[in-house]
């Protein structure tokens, strides 16, 4: 229809000049940022460094895993922090101790972890909701122990951390961008400058192109799976369990499969936190960290893809400002060192599910920026772990479209959106 | 010989406590299916308030334990009615979420209101040794911390058993819907196990620290927390008995691997814990004691 | 409301978010009646007795109840008020207790009462009538059969001492003998009681023996009303029902 077509180019159109502007973005703000500006606020100085900014990118892809596994496939596991530091040891281990060329050592440990990830799911496959959250995020709380244990801390540094001995170096035209960009009114001679890049910077800027470049590979290969055949059969086990069995789906094979693309994007994510930092110790994957991707996940709304990428900022910057913030007008000083980024991490997680169910991408999908998602289904039989009765035998398994659903909720309590399970319908 | 027995004796102590801690996580997921994660850090805030009046104001002891269970109890069902019950059961994320960010806030307030420094609690049974087996001794301690432990443990059965709320809360476990068929305020029920779920946690939490070798600070839990859940797992989730004897078993394998292996180090205890994670997973999830619908679909 | 009339429903809606399950319907319950509500699967009849007790939100129309302190709406009550009000619902699938002992269930149907005497006096009366149960009273109510399931939900029911008395498909799942076995049982147990009946079927025939009236819903409507004898008589309920 007419209506329709027009709504489409208007909302193509839309998305493009977004496209545009983001990779007009990803032009300038490294090079802006590699010059480590600072802006102030309230009395602050916050630092800006480029590191930060392939960090946020690199969170992002961590932050999809969770999304894919949780959101997606609608299993309550924690395990993207424990998945990205495997990945980012093993990447590390590799390439420091082998000949193979760093891109390969990434795919090699991304590799592992997906195997991770699926020796992970198989157990997975028996226990839910929160009983398996609590699982894996035990898998995330003992990973420094891990690290730190002797047999392997030859490998690992143990406490000592591992250091990254390779280091990329860039084209020469990455360093000599400036020359031009500088020449940009405005921000141009403030923040750019007409120099070219020194080695040392030239290779920042290339290390966050090269993780840009291969973060954005991987989600339009996870956008691929969720989107397509696998994607819907998967969504189809999420939300109706047996039902879709009867259907002949193999319900076990896809939720395995979930796990391990999980475990694979978590390593890549780990791979190239490894490039980014160089540098890692036993405490960066604990369980900060899988709180801190959780979060992420939520802030962009937790069947989001796009959504990632806005936890991963969250994730890379959140620790940055609340580490800074050392005077907030009315506010004793003392209360905001140390503990305060974890205090207001943990206030955040309180009102995330309470105020903003859906995230961010919630939040777009109510103001038409995002397209709503895809049908669902009426209502659910019991959720992610939950604890509804089970149906007795002899009760005839109604399909989930009958006037009277076996298992429609009793609870009076208000059904929140934010069920793995659920359709948002209401974000 | 006498090494085995003061592993086996320092493995009974810790292995009661983390049974009491695993106890509160049980009670929990028994009555809802979910596991409160902010469970250790409760507890601490629990054991920081006994320091605060027994140290800080220099009331009796045993006084500020029981002011501080009170307070604990309170605090959990406030918990529960303002921050759980308004989502609905069955949707596990929601409740993950704020009972993590429970966990890293009360952590963060601790830290902020204490500071690091660690502080000392006065031993709640007396010091010393009770008896001696050769030159390994079993400390009034270990068998204080048992005696609680079990005395707790029996004090729940006889609720369950025997009174009309143990009834509801055993028909909530059960079902929810038919319980509310009956006339069962559910809401309350969970209320009220989340209130003594945090008593518990804050008497083990107290009776952790008190001990003569420990100390008190905001670290404490994260620790005990990880073995809590991994007793409680290895026991059964939804077993009370479960969760003595998988935090007996865990205390005592974990004294036992860092008294004899000497490739462990003692910080890396942890490391058992995750292993026996993974073996229940892998081979039993019910634990040891649970009921075949502990994964309830 | 008549004299008499123990529940009351005028254009009673219910649905499921988008999906209307009852649509109008209009029915009453005399006290000490036993009114049959029949109709095929997916027709609204579980909706019905879920709409009483407050286990559905969306819920629009009259639903009027004679407690024992007096008449009341039954629009947004909550499940655990509607027992307390005296309304015994005994779910599809009976909702048994299956981790708690045959006596424990009995237990927990009277949790609505204070008065312990009578509750062991009645205790003893629901097991003298069943005497299977009370073999088994210190047994998991899991690991009785269908049909003894049946009868201790009815029993548990009948332990709230309830005034309006609910039953979902009790016939569901249960072989020809014990249905008639059970049926027989509820035909006895009427006769003492006294309590008002509202029995969900898809059974027909063996309902409309049991019952004083019927109601006959089709897609979430009241298609046919009447006397169990003339609804019996029928020639709607002769092809669609009977032999079922």
């Amino acid at each position: 229809m007419a209506a329709t077509n027009i709504l489409r180019s208007r909302r193509t159109r839309r998305r493009a000049g977004w496209t545009a502007v983001l990779a007009l973005l990803a032009l300038i703000l490294p090079y802006m940022l590699v010059n480590s500006p600072q802006f102030a606020v309230f009395g602050n100085t916050i630092p800006l460094s480029i590191d930060v900014l392939s960090y946020a990118v690199v969170a992002g892809l961590a932050v999809l895993s969770l999304v894919v596994l949780v959101g997606h496939g609608g299993q309550l596991s924690l395990t993207a922090g424990f998945f990205m530091g495997v990945g980012a040891y093993l990447t590390m281990i590799l390439s420091n101790e082998t000949a193979l060329p760093f891109a390969l050592c990434v795919v090699a440990a991304a590799l592992v972890c997906g195997l991770l990830g699926i020796a992970v799911g198989l157990p997975a496959l028996r226990i839910e909701g929160a009983y398996l959250a609590l699982v894996t995020i035990t898998l995330a709380s003992v990973l420094p122990s891990l690290v730190r244990l002797p047999v392997i801390s030859g490998h690992t540094g143990g406490s000592n951390g591992l250091s990254l001995k390779y280091t990329p170096s860039a084209p020469d035209f990455i360093g000599q961008v400036p020359t031009w960009l500088g020449h940009l009114p405005g921000i141009g001679p403030s923040y750019i400058g007409t120099y070219a890049l020194g080695p040392a910077q030239a290779a920042s800027v290339w290390i966050f192109y090269l993780v840009l470049a291969a973060t954005l590979a991987v989600f339009w290969l996870v956008a691929g799976v969720v989107r397509g055949r696998t994607g819907r059969a998967v969504h189809a086990v999420r939300d109706h369990g047996i039902g879709a069995a009867a259907s002949g789906v193999h319900v076990a094979r896809l939720k395995v499969m979930v796990f391990g693309l999980s475990g694979l994007v978590a390593g890549v994510a780990g791979g190239l936190y490894a490039l980014v930092f160089r540098i890692v110790a036993p405490e960066t994957f604990g369980l900060t960290l899988a709180i801190y991707l959780l979060f992420g996940m939520i802030l962009g709304g937790h069947r989001a893809l796009g959504g990632a990428v806005a936890g991963g900022f969250a994730v890379a910057y959140l620790p940055v400002i609340t580490g800074q913030i050392k005077h907030i007008p009315a506010v004793p000083d003392r209360w905001l060192v140390g503990p305060t980024a974890s205090f207001l991490l943990g206030l955040l997680l309180i009102l995330f599910p309470l105020v903003l169910p859906g995230g961010v991408a919630g939040l777009g999908r109510r103001l038409g920026f995002l397209r709503p998602l895809g049908t669902g289904r009426t209502d659910a039989p019991a959720a992610s772990g939950g604890r509804a009765t089970p149906p007795e035998p002899g009760t005839a398994q109604t399909p989930a479209r009958t006037a009277e659903p076996d298992t429609a909720p009793t609870t009076s309590a208000r059904a929140n959106a934010m069920s793995p399970n659920r359709r948002e319908t209401r974000s | 010989m006498d090494l085995f027995i003061a592993r086996i004796f320092d493995g009974i102590a810790t292995g009661a406590l983390y049974a009491s801690v695993a106890l509160s996580l049980v009670l929990i997921y028994k009555a809802t299916a979910l596991i409160n994660f902010a469970q250790g850090e409760m507890a601490l805030c629990g054991a920081f308030t006994v320091y605060v009046l027994a140290v800080g104001h220099g009331v009796n002891l045993y006084v500020a334990l029981l002011v501080a269970m009170a307070l604990s109890a309170a605090g959990g069902a406030v918990l529960h009615r303002v921050l759980i019950q308004r989502f609905d059961p069955r949707d596990h994320l929601p409740i993950v979420l704020v009972t993590l960010g429970l966990l890293l806030a009360l952590n963060a307030l601790a830290a902020i209101v204490f500071g690091f420094e660690p502080r000392r609690i006065p031993s709640v049974f007396p010091r010393g040794n009770a008896v001696a087996f050769g030159s390994a001794s079993l400390r009034w301690y270990t068998l204080g911390v048992l005696a609680v432990s079990v005395l707790t443990l029996v004090g729940l059965t006889l609720l369950l058993r025997r009174t009309r709320i143990g009834l509801s809360f055993r028909a909530v476990a059960n079902t929810i819907d038919s319980a509310q068929l009956v006339g069962i305020r559910v809401n309350r029920v969970i209320g009220v196990s989340w209130a003594l779920a945090a008593a518990i946690g804050t008497l083990a939490a107290t009776l952790y620290v008190s001990d003569p070798l420990r100390q008190l600070d905001t670290g404490v839990m994260e620790r005990v927390l990880i073995f809590a859940a991994a007793a409680a797992v290895l026991g059964g989730l939804d077993s009370l008995w479960g969760s003595l004897a998988g935090g007996l078993t865990l205390g005592l394998t974990e004294s036992l691997v860092i008294g004899y292996v000497h490739w462990v180090p003692p910080e890396l205890g942890m490391v058992v814990a995750l292993l026996v994670l993974v073996l229940v997973l892998v081979w039993r999830p019910n634990g040891l004691f649970g009921a075949a619908s502990a994964a309830r679909v | 409301m008549t004299a008499g009339t123990v529940l009351a429903a005028e254009n009673l809606s219910a649905s499921y978010g988008p999906l209307q399950a009852l649509r109008e319907a209009s029915f009453r319950l005399g006290e000490g009646e036993v009114v049959a509500l029949l109709g095929a699967n997916g027709a609204g009849k579980t909706t019905t007795l879920r709409a009483i007790t407050g286990s559905i939100v969306q819920v629009t129309g009259s639903l009027e109840y004679t407690s024992e302190a007096g008449a009341l709406s039954l629009i947004g009550t909550a499940p655990a008020d509607a027992a307390r009000h005296g309304i015994a619902h005994v779910p599809q699938g009976r909702g048994t207790f299956t981790d708690l002992s045959v006596e424990d269930n009995l237990r927990v149907g009277a949790m609505t009462r204070r008065d312990r005497g009578e509750i062991e006096a009645d205790l003893d009366h629901w097991f003298a009538t069943f005497p299977r149960l009370k073999e088994r009273r210190r047994k998991p109510a899991g690991n009785l059969s269908g049909g003894e399931q049946q009868m201790l939900a009815v029993a548990r029911a009948m332990m709230m001492r309830p005034r309006l008395l609910l039953l979902d498909e009790p016939s569901l799942g249960l072989a020809p003998l014990v249905v008639a076995d059970l049926f027989a049982t509820l035909g006895r147990l009427r006769a003492e009681l006294g309590v008002t009946v509202l029995l969900v079927e898809q059974n027909a025939n063996i309902a409309l023996e049991l019952a004083d009236r019927g109601y006959v819903l089709e897609a979430g409507r009241i298609v046919l009303e009447g006397t169990a004898a003339d609804l019996m008589a029928k020639d709607e309920i002769q092809k669609a029902y009977l032999g079922q």
